[in-house]
């Protein structure tokens, strides 16, 4: 969708803050993001319930964590938050909680959470909370260019 | 939602939704503001 607002500036999206937070320099240098719904839905970092106690202690110590996400940028920020180091990203475009089960390496999940049930579901704790709260926001394209821009996709 | 906003949207010939629950939020802004629902998300409006 992004790249449809750049490739159309006669065009306005609404889009929650998480996929604009994703977007590369270059896509979000071109785009205005303005927020006009604040919603519940949080960033937060979450594990196998057997091993809260253990990654609740690397992080304490600055120690390393493999996270799975579908949020790589968000991961960053929040490991510079939280104070540990992330020693690997893998990127996943959906069913992250899965994660912590399949891929051996993973040591805990950044996801978005609202009731938090689908942690629940899957056997996985919350680690830390509120680790920013996402909004929907307006978008449209900085420069509006000429119509040009339109004649030429169409 | 500001006058920018609006503005933009009643120059917009597209309006782009986003899908599951926070479609329905947007719906509800739009249609709060007056402005006319897109039928699908990512449909144009016009």
């Amino acid at each position: 969708m992004p790249g449809v607002l750049i490739r159309r500036p006669d065009t306005i999206g609404f889009f929650g803050s998480d996929t604009f937070g994703e977007l590369d320099e270059n896509q979000s240098s071109q785009l205005e993001f303005e927020p006009v719904i604040q919603t519940e839905i949080r960033f937060a970092l979450g594990g196998l319930s057997t091993e809260v106690k253990r990654i609740r202690q690397v992080i304490s110590s600055g120690g390393d964590l493999v996270i799975a996400t579908s949020y790589p940028r968000q991961a960053r920020r929040i490991a510079n938050t939280l104070g540990f180091y992330l020693s690997d990203v893998i990127e996943l475009g959906g069913s992250v909680e899965a994660a912590p089960y399949i891929l051996r390496e993973v040591d805990a999940i950044i996801d978005v959470v609202d009731s938090g049930q689908t942690l629940k579901e899957n056997n996985l704790s919350v680690v830390a909370d509120n680790l920013g709260k996402l909004a929907i926001g307006a978008i449209w394209r900085k420069y509006p260019g000429s119509n040009k821009d339109i004649e030429e996709i169409l | 939602m500001n006058n920018t906003i609006l503005n933009k949207l009643e120059q917009a010939n597209v309006i782009l939704t986003p899908k599951g629950e926070n479609r329905t939020r947007v719906n509800e802004m739009l249609i709060s503001s007056g402005i006319k629902v897109p039928k699908f998300s990512g449909r144009c409006l016009h």
